[in-house]
């Protein structure tokens, strides 16, 4: 008896060190993350769960970093109504149905026991859900990514940094780099100034105007090539401006882009609805749009953080600005 | 406290106010156009013209909507006062407001609704909807009848109309953004769209109150006043709630609920012409046009290129006399 209790306690303690060692061997570091919070995490994490779609999944997905769960959010007409990973759905067709990615909530209504269930061993939690940082803090090492700050690769940088993916990182930024390079090869070979070249990024969203110096993959691009921007925009300390609609025509230069969303409200043709009702009449005001020289780009995949999004975005601008003949702004 | 003895003697003067804001509502704004140009754009319209433009499709639209919703509102405020009795009465504190918003999503965003005709309807039934839930909760609580009741039902229904409204945000963020400018209470350009739908309803709203508007009076010394001097109250009190709700519902339906407008305006009418309600209702239609028109200005201007939602500056005008209403009325 005494042979068999000893034997029982002998093996429920070796299981219990084989069941932690993992954990225990899991080789750590401090990262500082966008609040200022030092935080001891994994030097290679293998179970990853984000908490924002489009941001973190979608580059985590591009990266192919051990990612077990995401937030998701249900998009009326998409997936058949069930949760999807805004961005990485719509540049890697990721969904949680064909992924072993767990649905942990919503982007704003995250399920913290959800997340706890699956024992990460890193969280990824965007600056606007931080005040919840104390909760995921106690399940998991946890990181806060400003997601709104520029310039987006360092933004992409910090994110492969903190989870074990420079790497990845940096193949997939040496790929985007010799596109651009290529691209911007062109431009010169076509004899082509980039700078002379005034691009305005404007939408009309919910019976606003509003003008972008900073939006995601549409601006980068346009930035990394070299193109100019109207003068209102370029003043901008912010990234973004509800312009007055009477000031449209401060917005002219040779090209326009606007992001479309194919789901309802969001579409190329509500999108020139949506124009036309603010200002009647506005694609005879403006060069772009009178010339045939409004672009426009799929809002969801250009808004994804990711070499994807930049390579597409790029192609968009390379056939529709520099390998074509268009009619030049005359201020 | 009066400040004219004769209303009827102010009338011009009103008038002349209403059309020199008017004309600086025309005049002025992000972009400056010449008097020259202004002038052609009213009587020679050129659509190939981009300053005609703004002057026709863009700032003469937003002149009428803002002048329309101004009236509506106030005597939409200037009729509750009356007839409930409470100076802190307005369509905003008692739910309407909340009430024809949450109809208006409802229509739009969850049933799809996408004609401009068919908004105005689910503003007027959703701002129903809402009156009748707080004159019923006013009614049968605990306390019936009395004025921190009726506040309270109001304050309620509008905040539990207003988590219905955000609840559908939630579960549909993507579709809801073409409703965010308009919940915050915005007078847009496009509004020329909606005017021809909603136009109908505030005028028959403020004929329906001008017509009333002796009734109202007697109203407002009370049901048995009222019924004293031959007022049917229960005939009255039905043609205003329609009056007040088609007034409200068709502001909203056209700029958003916009906060403040139907609370203060009434009360400054007041304190001008006194409480005889053949005076409080044209002549708070008057002023909320012109506060309206004045606040429109302000919001297009002020931070000029940038401009700023008309919900905001109401409020931020409205908030501070609405304490002030507060230290004299309770």
């Amino acid at each position: 008896m005494k042979f068999l209790c000893l034997f029982a306690l002998t093996a429920a303690v070796g299981i219990s060190v084989v069941a932690l060692a993992p954990a225990q061997a899991q080789e750590t570091r401090i990262f500082v993350d966008g609040l200022g919070h030092e935080v001891e995490i994994p030097v290679k994490p293998k179970r990853i769960v984000s908490l924002r779609g489009e941001q973190f999944t979608a580059p985590l997905v591009e990266m192919g970093a051990p990612i077990v769960a995401s937030v998701g959010d249900v998009v009326e007409g998409v997936n058949d109504g069930r949760p999807v990973i805004r961005g990485a759905y719509e540049l890697f067709h990721t969904t949680f149905e064909n992924s072993d990615i767990a649905f942990v909530g919503t982007t704003h209504q995250p399920d913290v026991e959800a997340i706890a269930a699956l024992k990460p061993d890193l969280i990824l939690v965007p600056d606007f859900a931080a005040e919840n940082y104390s909760r995921y803090s106690v399940v998991a090492p946890t990181v806060v990514i400003k997601i709104w700050s520029n310039p987006a690769r360092e933004r992409y940088r910090r994110i492969a940094d903190a989870t074990g993916m420079l790497d990845a990182f940096e193949r997939l930024a040496n790929l985007y780099d010799f596109r651009l390079g290529e691209a911007r090869h062109l431009i010169e070979e076509e004899g082509i100034d980039a700078q002379d070249i005034v691009v305005a990024v404007a939408e009309v969203n919910g019976k606003r105007l509003r003008v972008f110096k900073h939006y995601d993959a549409m601006t980068a691009v346009l930035s990394d090539l070299g193109f100019s921007r109207p003068e209102v925009v370029d003043g901008l300390n912010g990234e973004r401006l509800d312009l007055s609609p009477e000031q449209l025509q401060s917005i002219d230069g040779d090209f326009l882009v606007s992001s479309y969303s194919e789901r309802r409200f969001s579409g190329p043709s509500e999108l020139r609805a949506n124009w036309d009702n603010l200002i009647p009449g506005w694609d005879a005001f403006l060069h772009a749009p009178r010339h045939n020289q409004h672009i426009l780009i799929p809002r969801e995949i250009m808004r994804a953080l990711s070499f994807r999004a930049l390579e597409e975005v790029l192609a968009i601008y390379m056939s529709n600005i520099v390998t074509r003949k268009f009619v030049p702004f005359e201020d | 406290m009066r400040l004219f003895s004769s209303a009827t003697r102010l009338l011009p003067a009103a008038l002349a106010l209403l059309f020199v804001v008017a004309i600086f509502h025309i005049g002025f704004g992000a972009k400056a156009i010449a008097l020259g140009d202004i002038w052609q754009a009213i009587w020679a319209f050129d659509d190939r013209n981009f300053d005609h433009v703004v002057i026709r499709q863009m700032r003469l639209p937003r002149l009428l909507a803002a002048m329309t919703v101004g009236a509506s509102l106030s005597v939409a405020g200037a009729l509750m006062q009356g007839v409930t009795r409470n100076p802190l009465a307005d369509p905003g504190l008692l739910g309407l407001l909340s009430g024809a918003s949450f109809g208006v999503v409802v229509g739009a965003a969850v049933l799809g609704i996408d004609s401009d005709s068919l908004i105005p309807v689910f503003a007027v039934l959703g701002a129903l909807a809402a009156a009748l839930l707080v004159a019923a909760i006013s009614f049968f609580a605990p306390g019936a009848n009395s004025r921190a009741m009726l506040l309270l039902a109001g304050a309620a229904v509008s905040l539990f109309l207003a988590a219905n409204v955000s609840a559908l945000n939630l579960l549909n963020e993507e579709g809801f953004a073409s409703f965010r400018v308009w919940l915050s209470g915005a007078i847009t350009t496009d509004a020329a769209k909606m005017l021809p739908w909603c136009l109908p309803w505030c005028v028959i709203g403020l004929a329906v109150a001008l017509f009333s508007a002796r009734q109202v009076t007697a109203l407002s010394m009370g049901h048995k006043t009222a019924t004293g001097l031959g007022v049917d109250t229960k005939k009255l009190s039905l043609r205003l709630l329609f009056c007040v709700v088609s007034l409200t519902a068709a502001s909203v339906a056209l700029v958003g609920p916009l906060g403040f407008v139907g609370l203060v305006v009434p009360h400054a009418t007041r304190l001008v012409v006194g409480s005889d309600y053949r005076h409080v209702i044209p002549f708070s239609a008057l002023f909320g046009a012109i506060f309206l028109l004045i606040v429109d200005l302000v919001a297009r201007t002020v931070l000029s290129p940038v401009e700023i939602s008309t919900g905001v500056v109401t409020s931020l005008l409205g908030a501070p006399l609405f304490l002030v209403l507060i230290r004299r009325v309770l």
